[in-house]
Formats: structure tokens, C-alpha cells, sequence
């Protein structure tokens, strides 16, 4: 009886803090119907007075978000597919090999988290220039995978030591190689890290605005973040569009959230049953 | 291993070295060569186009940045229409546009400079603080040789002056942008107050706004420029345009009786609670919309914010009435002299391989932007727009006009004539100033510590 | 095995791509800036060279010490309050009975939400006129305490980290989440049959086990507090007067406002360094308590 009271004691303080955490999105939906009267004071948390459903189509019509929608979607998955490529070999690499260096490299794959972005733009935007990539995709694919290659290798790394070391010495004995090994053993076992890797892979580069501003300027190439800032006009904004271009971005988000965290909840369960 | 990692360091130190060379130091170098072979080149065209004129031109393309992205923007049409129709005139030429919006767009235009690659023309916000730099490093082309009496003649008296620089003409103008104080009608009919023309008519109107229960004057401070327009104004009603000039070229004559009154009348108004409690932490975007919801029944600020109050959302769409700054009993300045301007324009590349092309865009876009971003209610025209139907104007914007047409001077915002770093601490100087944190004295003292500069 | 894994052809394909991207794309931007920060440089015209003379400037510089100091109380609250939070989550999500999938989704929308979304939602939050804070506190009879948020500079500080910290409890309950879970459930049957209380097993057990996770959390939680930018300069922009000016905003504004590229470059290799500090520090912290 005591253990149940104490139960619904956690459950009501999980949903409590649930609620709040939910609370933006509904806010975010509600401020995607008003107009900038409701939003600048007039209604700023309740129900539109007024929906304004057409800020959905001036997001689609004059911020042009779809056409925009398919550039996000390619930068961001070619991203992400590399992160993952990269971030799991580095960081086997780095975390099961010998040889002598690897907390040098670490850190030195670590800067990427550190260096701030402004700075960085215009020592970038020559090397791209010098890359002749600017005004490509690789523009932005290149610097998303270097900027969340640190937080990627970092994890994986991490959730590389906490594996025991049993089952890569099996297979060695086994006779397989150190990339068969890699692939057999360790990639499987780094799944959920990997889908972690992906969602914030995915968050940062599918929200990223600064290198997309500044390393693009033909329109073929633009993101959705671009397409949806360019409704922030120099003297007078219409904040509701922007809301409903900001809701457009976000539902594949939720999306793709939901997907790879029960990816990460399914190899979990995989790897305690093969384990 | 160790090899590899040698060899690692060494190419990106090679690397660094050629990048670096083309960043810093060497740039001007390269700007001044090439400009002297875009010269060249033009030369050469113009003599084989008055050779062979009929015969087929070369193919050329021309590059333009600005920040008209939003469709409350009128401008963003008409760049869209001209580059359409500049196709239709000149089939060889053909433009490509680039909108970014404001903050984004700074970062952006200011990397691409450095980098070496700016667009053929870029919108640039006139004066010392954003466009002057360039025009001292010599990142921009001076249009003298190509601008001929005919084009001249089109343009208003004396707003081809905003755009010159060290005696050399680098943009047109476009239209002009004029502050006004905006009232809400219906406030001021409630709290029966009278739009003011003096002083004391509008610390009067404060007092009857406040007793009714309005607050006086939305102010948004957080961006600090809003605030910076109550002092450029209260200084020319204080002291008139002329003597602000004299203080920008001896920056020691801000600190005189008429700068330290004008900041009294600053903290005045402060004092009286005139301004929202909130002007620190409120944003431009929340006071211009917060203004166009009902949340002040007075807004100091330039006529581009008209569409914010002229739709059908606003609760005050036809409640708002442009009027004069009051002028200050017993003070030089008059209610004729405004702040305001027409500096911000767009700017040939001086780097641009196409010149000749790129000029000819220019003042076919700066005129359609002048005549059509008039029509649409965008700002006042710096051009020639007696062929423009003033009654189809909306009402803000012929009141705007009206008071235009009564102008005897104007000066421009002063952070578009203060450098970038002056025009910093005169912002926070302002905003210290309406905190109360600093005195009207120490105020005027601080300012006669900036650098002198030129008035364009 | 040790032949294995020291394949030196395996090695070098594993790790020159990422070494070859981040060396382009980091390393080199990072000794360019390098480079930007000893000149007296404005972005446009030409640079002149005047060694360490930016540096010099820095640490006299009270506006950027002001700055630094408001990074560092971030980063410890963020190091002291968020992350514990987080990992309390993480644990009890991870343990709970029902709705466990839901939970997890719920808790990591904040960080799904764009930053313009959030800004506009905490200036709401925190709206002198007609915010939802002061409209609360005037319910429960303490319209006395209701005040400007972001306005003053006594509150706005803290009020411009709080949503950070709130924003990012969900980025940081994920990693430990995917940690906690992928521990091997043996330890924790073991122990519950010894008849320890599931709090004993979380202290003793959960998160012992979690110290490489923790550490990653802690890395990105202080970095990401000394280079903090998005959020604040939405809602103060660093101020009211430089109150809640941090380095990266201060590094913002004076190379794309007042034209000190030089400068700020100079506070930008700052950071970098600042941050890289923190971290072998961090590494070292870690290591001494494993030997414990």
C-alpha cells in the first residue's frame, strides 16, 4: 500500500513536469494562429481570439517552406549519415586501439565544440572559398559534420569504454579482423549511442542559421531556417507566420525524434537479450 | 603515425599561410589592382560599343544583395518586378537576386566583404557606422564618370548629398525615411488631451494620458536605437539642426547649455513617467507592435512602420495621426527641421566585372524603389514622383508626406553619421541617460569625448 | 588481440577522415583567428600587426571580465543544478512503472523547439506589461513582486539563465538515459535481491557505472555554458547595461557592430582556450576519482 502511494507520488510529479515540458509546443501552435496584436499583448498564452490559419499559407506561399523543405532534408540525413560513419570508426579508434596519442586527438576533435561560431564565419567562409564549395550543398554539409563530430565521436566513445571487452576478444579468437570486429561486434553494441548521436545530429544542423545565411546564396540551396527567416522583415514582422513556418520545421522533428529514440529503446532491449 | 601527424600539421599550417593571405593584410593590395583593370576594361567597352552598337552584347550577369524579404516590405516587389523587367529591357543582362534579413544580413554582407566575395551591388545602411568603412578601403565604386545630367535632373535637390562621400557620388538615393510622433486618436480623445505642438503641450498630454489610464509614450529600449531617436529629436528642437552639425564636426560642443538641456528634457519626460516602466527590456519589434495593439498612446518613429498600424489587425488601423515633433518654447530649434534621411542605398562592388551594367541596374532600381516604393507607402521619394497619384496614398502616409513638403532641414539618424564604436557609446549613453543613471551634465561631458565627424 | 587492434592500415581509416574535416574546417579557422586576434584589424580594409596587444587589452577590459565572470556562474549553475536534475530524471524515467515512452518523449520537446520559439515564449514569460509571471504572481496576492524580469539589472541575469538551464534538461537526460539503460541489468537484480532500496542501488550502482556518461555531460554542459550566445542575445542582448553581456555576445558585437575584428577575435581564441582548460581540468578531475 505504501510502496503504491509513493508510486503515484513519482507519477504525479512526471506529469506535472511533463505538462511544462509540453507546454511550448502547444504555445508554439497557438502562436502560429494569431495575429501580432493577440502575440504583443492582447492574448499571449490563451486560444487565438482570431484564428489566423492563413499564416500557414503565407509560410508556404511567401516564405516559399516547402520548396525549401527538401534542401533540409538532404543536408540533414547526408549529415547525419556521415556523423554516425565517422563518429563510430574515430571513436573505436580512438577508445579500443593502441597507439599513443589518442587523448591528444580527442581533444583535438573536441575544439570543434569549443570554437565560438562567429568568430569562426569568415576563417571558414575563405576555406570553403578555397575548397570551391561555397554556394553547394558541401557548404553546409562539411562544417554541420565537423561542428557535431566532437559531440558524436565524445559519446560513442564514452559508451564504447563502458562495454566490456569480452565479446571483441571472442571474436578475435574467432580470427576476425579489426574492421570485421568493428562491424560485427562493436557497431551493433553502440546502436543506441548512434541513435542519440543522430537526434542531436539532426537537431543542430535541421535548426542551423547562421552557415546557412552565410554560406549560401543561391536560392536552389537554401534551408528551411533560411526560407523561414526571411519572414523577420528589417521594420515590421509578422510573428504569427513565422510561428506557423516554425511549426511546419517542427512536426518532422517530433517525428524523427519519436523514431530513433525507440531505436535507441529497441537495440537496447536487442543487445540485453544477445548479451 | 607521428609521420602522418607531422604532415597533417604541415598542411594546415600551409594552408593557414595562403588563407591568410588573402584575408588581412594583403587585401587592399588586390582591391587597387583590380580596379585599375576593371578600368581598363571599361574603357575598352565603351569604344567597342560606339563602334558596333547593333551587333550582339556580351552576356552578363549582376549580382544584388539586400534585406527586402517580407511582404510588408513594399521594396522586396519591386526588386522582384525589376529584375523581370530589366530582362525585358536589356536582354543580355541578366540579375540575380538575394533577400537576407537584418541581423543575419549584416553578418552575412560584412564576411562576404572581407572574403573577397561580395555581390555586384549590395544594399548598405548609409554612413559612418556601416557603409564608410568600405568606402574608405576602397571595396566600393564611386559612380561620377558613369552618372549623366539626365538622370541627375530626376533626382530631388539635394539628396544626391547623402550619398557622397569624400566628394565623390557612390549610390542614389531612393526614398526617405522622416520620424514622426504617431498618436492614437482615439487615446487622446478619451483622455481628452490636444497633440502637441510645444513642450509644455505635450508634458500636458502626458499628464491627462496617464490620468486616463493609457501609458503616455511606448518606448523600446532593449535595441537602444528607439531611445536614440527621442534624443536626436529633443537636441534639434533644443538646439537646432545647424548647431548639431557644428557638434559633429567639434564633438566639444556637446558639452554646452543646449546639449545638457536638451538630456534635461530627456529625463524630464522620464521623470514625469511619460515612458512605459518596461522600455528596457522592450524590443523595437514589441514596441512598434505593442504601439499598433493599443499599449501607448505615443510612438516616435520613422514612417516605415506605417504597415504595422495600416492592416486589418491592428487595433489602432485608422486611429493613428502622424504629427511634428513639438517644438521647445524659447529654444532654437522649429518644428520644420527633421530627423531623418536617405543615406541607406545600394552600392556598386568596386571589384565588379561589369560596371557599366551594374550602374545602369542601379539607377533604373533606385528610381523604381523612389517612385514605387512611394506609391506603395514605403517612405517618402527622393525622385522625381510628380506622375505619382498622392490621394491614393494611405492617410498615414500622406500626412508623412505632408509634413515632408514642410521640411526646411534634415538630419539623418547620428548613428549613420557617428563611427561604429562612437555610435555604441552614444546609444548607451542615451540609454544610461533614460535610466536616470547618469546626469545631464555627465551626459554632455561624455559626448564631447567622441571622435569628430563628417556630415554626408 | 593487441595485434588487432594496433592495425595501423585500419587505424588510418578510421581516423583520417575525421581528422582530415576537422582539421580543414576547425583547426584551420582556429589558427586564422589566431592570427585576426594579433591584428588591429576593422573586417574591411587592412590590418595592421600589433602582436599580443589585443590580449593586453583583454584582461584590463572590466566590460569583458564582467562578461566572463556572468559565463562562469552559468556554467556552474548549469554544472549544479541542471545536470543533477537531469540525471534525477533520467534515473526515475528510466525505472518508472508506466508511460515511460511518453515521459522520455515529453521531457525532450524544450529541445526540440527552435530557439526563436523559446526567446519569444520566456519574453512572454517575463513581459513587464502583461507577462504570464507577474499575471501568476498577481493571483496569488503578490503584485508587490511583480517587476520588469528582464528589465532591471538586479533580476535579469538570472532570469536570462533559466531558460537555458531549463531548455537543455532534456538534451542532457537523453545521453544519461541511453547510459542508465544500456547498463547491464544484472548489477541492479543482483543488488535489489541483496535487499538495497532502489534510491541505495541509484547511488551505489546507476551511477558509478555512469561516470563516462556523466563526464560527457559534464564537457558539453560546460562548454556549451562558457560559449553561451543564442538565447540570451534573444532576450536581453546582453543587456540592460551589459548585465547579462557574456563572452560570445560581447565577441558579436564588436566585430559585426563596432567593427573590431581584431578584438574579437582575440576574445574568441579566449574562449577556446578558456574551454580547453576546462576540459583537461575535467579529465583530470574524472581520472583522480576512478584511482579513489
Amino acid at each position: 500500500m505504501k510502496r503504491n502511494w509513493k508510486k503515484w507520488c513519482i507519477q504525479i510529479a512526471l506529469i506535472l513536469f511533463a505538462i511544462i515540458q509540453i507546454y511550448p509546443l502547444y504555445w508554439l501552435l497557438t502562436f502560429s494562429l494569431k495575429s501580432n496584436t493577440e502575440i504583443f499583448g492582447g492574448n499571449v498564452a490563451g486560444l487565438p481570439h482570431k484564428w489566423k490559419f492563413e499564416n500557414y499559407l503565407s509560410a508556404i506561399g511567401e516564405a516559399k517552406v516547402l520548396n525549401y523543405f527538401f534542401n533540409s532534408v538532404f543536408v540533414t540525413s547526408i549529415t547525419i549519415l556521415i556523423v554516425i560513419i565517422l563518429a563510430s570508426t574515430s571513436a573505436y579508434a580512438i577508445e579500443r586501439m593502441i597507439w599513443r596519442g589518442r587523448q591528444t586527438v580527442m581533444k583535438i576533435i573536441l575544439l570543434g565544440l569549443m570554437v565560438p561560431i562567429h568568430a569562426a564565419l569568415l576563417p571558414l567562409f575563405m576555406v570553403l572559398k578555397q575548397l570551391h564549395i561555397l554556394n553547394t550543398y558541401f557548404a553546409l554539409i562539411i562544417p554541420y559534420v565537423a561542428f557535431g563530430l566532437p559531440m558524436a565521436v565524445y559519446i560513442v566513445a564514452s559508451f564504447l569504454s563502458s562495454i566490456p571487452r569480452e565479446m571483441e576478444e571472442a571474436a578475435a579468437i574467432d580470427g576476425c579482423g579489426t574492421i570485421r570486429i568493428f562491424g560485427n561486434v562493436i557497431f551493433p553494441l553502440v546502436k543506441p549511442a548512434l541513435a542519440t548521436v543522430a537526434i542531436f545530429t539532426y537537431i543542430s544542423s535541421w535548426n542551423e542559421l547562421m552557415f546557412a545565411v552565410t554560406f549560401v546564396s543561391k536560392k536552389e540551396y537554401k534551408t528551411l531556417t533560411v526560407g523561414i527567416m526571411s519572414m523577420v522583415g528589417a521594420y515590421t514582422t509578422k510573428w504569427g507566420e513565422i510561428g506557423a513556418g516554425l511549426v511546419i520545421a517542427t512536426i518532422p522533428t517530433i517525428l524523427i525524434y519519436l523514431l530513433l529514440s525507440d531505436q535507441v529503446q529497441k537495440s537496447i532491449v536487442e543487445g540485453a537479450v544477445k548479451g | 603515425m607521428r609521420l602522418k601527424k607531422v604532415g597533417v600539421l604541415l598542411l594546415s599550417a600551409v594552408m593557414t599561410m595562403q588563407l591568410m593571405a588573402c584575408a588581412g593584410t594583403s587585401t587592399k593590395g588586390d582591391t587597387k589592382d583590380t580596379i585599375t583593370t576593371t578600368e581598363d576594361k571599361t574603357s575598352d567597352d565603351t569604344s567597342i560599343k560606339e563602334d558596333v552598337k547593333e551587333e550582339a552584347k556580351e552576356e552578363v550577369t549582376i549580382t544584388i544583395w539586400h534585406q527586402s524579404v517580407t511582404d510588408t516590405d513594399p521594396v522586396k516587389k519591386i526588386i522582384e518586378d525589376s529584375v523581370e523587367d530589366y530582362k525585358k529591357l536589356h536582354p543580355n543582362v541578366t540579375i540575380v537576386q538575394e533577400g537576407v534579413t537584418g541581423e543575419q544580413y549584416k553578418t552575412k554582407i560584412k564576411t562576404a566583404f572581407a572574403a573577397g566575395e561580395a555581390p555586384d551591388i549590395s544594399y548598405m545602411f548609409g554612413g559612418g557606422s556601416f557603409v564608410k568603412p568600405y568606402i574608405d578601403a576602397g571595396y566600393l565604386l564611386p559612380i561620377d564618370e558613369y552618372l549623366t545630367s539626365d538622370v541627375k535632373d530626376k533626382i530631388l535637390d539635394g539628396m544626391l548629398e547623402n550619398c557622397t562621400y569624400n566628394g565623390k557620388i557612390y549610390t542614389f538615393p531612393t526614398i526617405t525615411f522622416l520620424a514622426n510622433l504617431y498618436c492614437n486618436t482615439e487615446m487622446f480623445e478619451k483622455a481628452g488631451a490636444t497633440y502637441p505642438t510645444t513642450w509644455t503641450e505635450l508634458l500636458d498630454a502626458v499628464d491627462k494620458l496617464k490620468a486616463a489610464g493609457y501609458n503616455p509614450i511606448i518606448l523600446g529600449e532593449k535595441d537602444r536605437w528607439p531611445g536614440m531617436y527621442w534624443f536626436d529629436i529633443i537636441s534639434a528642437r533644443q538646439v537646432g539642426n545647424p548647431a548639431i552639425m557644428e557638434a559633429f564636426k567639434d564633438p566639444t560642443k556637446f558639452n554646452s547649455e543646449g546639449f545638457v538641456k536638451a538630456a534635461e528634457k530627456m529625463q524630464e519626460l522620464v521623470n514625469a513617467g511619460a515612458f512605459n516602466s518596461t522600455m528596457l527590456s522592450m524590443s523595437y519589434d514589441e514596441m512598434v507592435s505593442g504601439f499598433a495593439a493599443g499599449q501607448g498612446a505615443m510612438l516616435f518613429q520613422a514612417n516605415w512602420i506605417h504597415p504595422n498600424f495600416e492592416n486589418e489587425d491592428a487595433v489602432t488601423n485608422g486611429k493613428v495621426k502622424a504629427i511634428a515633433f513639438p517644438i521647445i518654447e524659447g529654444a532654437a530649434g522649429t518644428a520644420t527641421e527633421f530627423s531623418g534621411g536617405s543615406s541607406d542605398g545600394y552600392y556598386i562592388n568596386a571589384n565588379t566585372k561589369h560596371p557599366k551594367e551594374a550602374y545602369e541596374y542601379l539607377a533604373y532600381l533606385s528610381e523604381r524603389i523612389g517612385i514605387e516604393g512611394y506609391e506603395a507607402g514605403a517612405g517618402l521619394p527622393c525622385w522625381d514622383a510628380s506622375s505619382v497619384d498622392a490621394s491614393k496614398l494611405s492617410p498615414l502616409s500622406q500626412q508623412s508626406a505632408q509634413l515632408m513638403e514642410t521640411g526646411t532641414s534634415y538630419i539623418t539618424w547620428w548613428d549613420n553619421i557617428l563611427s561604429a564604436d562612437d555610435s555604441e557609446s552614444y546609444k548607451n549613453l542615451v540609454a544610461e541617460l533614460l535610466a536616470l543613471k547618469i546626469t545631464p551634465q555627465e551626459f554632455a561631458e561624455k559626448m564631447s569625448k567622441l571622435q569628430p565627424s563628417e556630415l554626408y | 588481440m593487441n595485434k588487432i587492434l594496433s592495425n595501423k592500415k585500419v587505424l588510418c581509416l578510421f581516423l583520417l577522415p575525421t581528422l582530415l574535416i576537422t582539421t580543414l574546417i576547425v583547426v584551420i579557422p582556429i589558427f586564422i583567428s589566431f592570427y585576426y586576434s594579433m591584428l588591429d584589424w576593422d573586417g574591411i580594409g587592412k590590418g595592421s600587426f600589433i602582436g599580443l596587444h589585443n590580449y593586453i587589452e583583454l584582461v584590463q577590459d572590466t566590460r569583458f571580465l564582467n562578461s566572463v565572470k556572468n559565463s562562469l556562474l552559468f556554467a556552474a549553475l548549469s554544472i549544479f543544478i541542471q545536470l543533477p536534475f537531469s540525471l534525477l530524471l533520467a534515473i526515475v524515467v528510466a525505472n518508472v512503472s508506466r508511460g515511460e515512452k511518453f515521459y522520455r518523449t515529453a521531457y525532450f520537446i524544450p529541445v526540440i523547439i527552435s530557439t526563436v520559439v523559446i526567446g519569444q515564449l520566456w519574453q512572454k514569460i517575463y513581459n513587464g506589461d502583461y507577462g504570464l509571471l507577474n499575471a501568476l504572481l498577481d493571483n496569488l496576492g503578490l503584485t508587490n513582486l511583480s517587476q520588469d524580469w528582464l528589465g532591471q539589472e538586479k533580476t535579469a541575469l538570472l532570469c536570462s539563465f533559466i531558460p537555458i538551464l531549463w531548455q537543455y534538461v532534456g538534451y542532457h537526460m537523453l545521453i544519461m538515459y541511453a547510459g542508465v539503460k544500456s547498463q547491464p541489468p544484472e548489477y541492479l537484480e543482483a543488488a535489489l535481491m541483496d535487499g538495497a532500496s532502489k534510491v541505495q542501488v541509484a547511488f551505489r550502482i546507476t551511477i558509478p557505472l555512469l561516470k563516462p556518461i556523466l563526464k560527457v555531460c559534464v564537457t558539453f554542459s560546460l562548454i556549451g555554458a562558457l560559449k553561451v550566445f543564442d538565447l540570451i542575445y534573444v532576450l536581453t542582448n546582453g543587456g540592460p547595461f551589459f548585465s547579462t553581456e557574456v563572452p560570445s555576445i560581447y565577441m558579436y558585437t564588436t566585430i559585426f557592430d563596432s567593427y573590431h575584428y581584431g578584438y574579437g577575435s582575440a576574445i574568441s581564441i579566449f574562449i577556446i582556450l578558456e574551454c580547453l582548460l576546462f576540459t583537461v581540468f575535467l579529465g583530470f578531475l574524472f581520472k583522480e576519482k576512478e584511482v579513489l
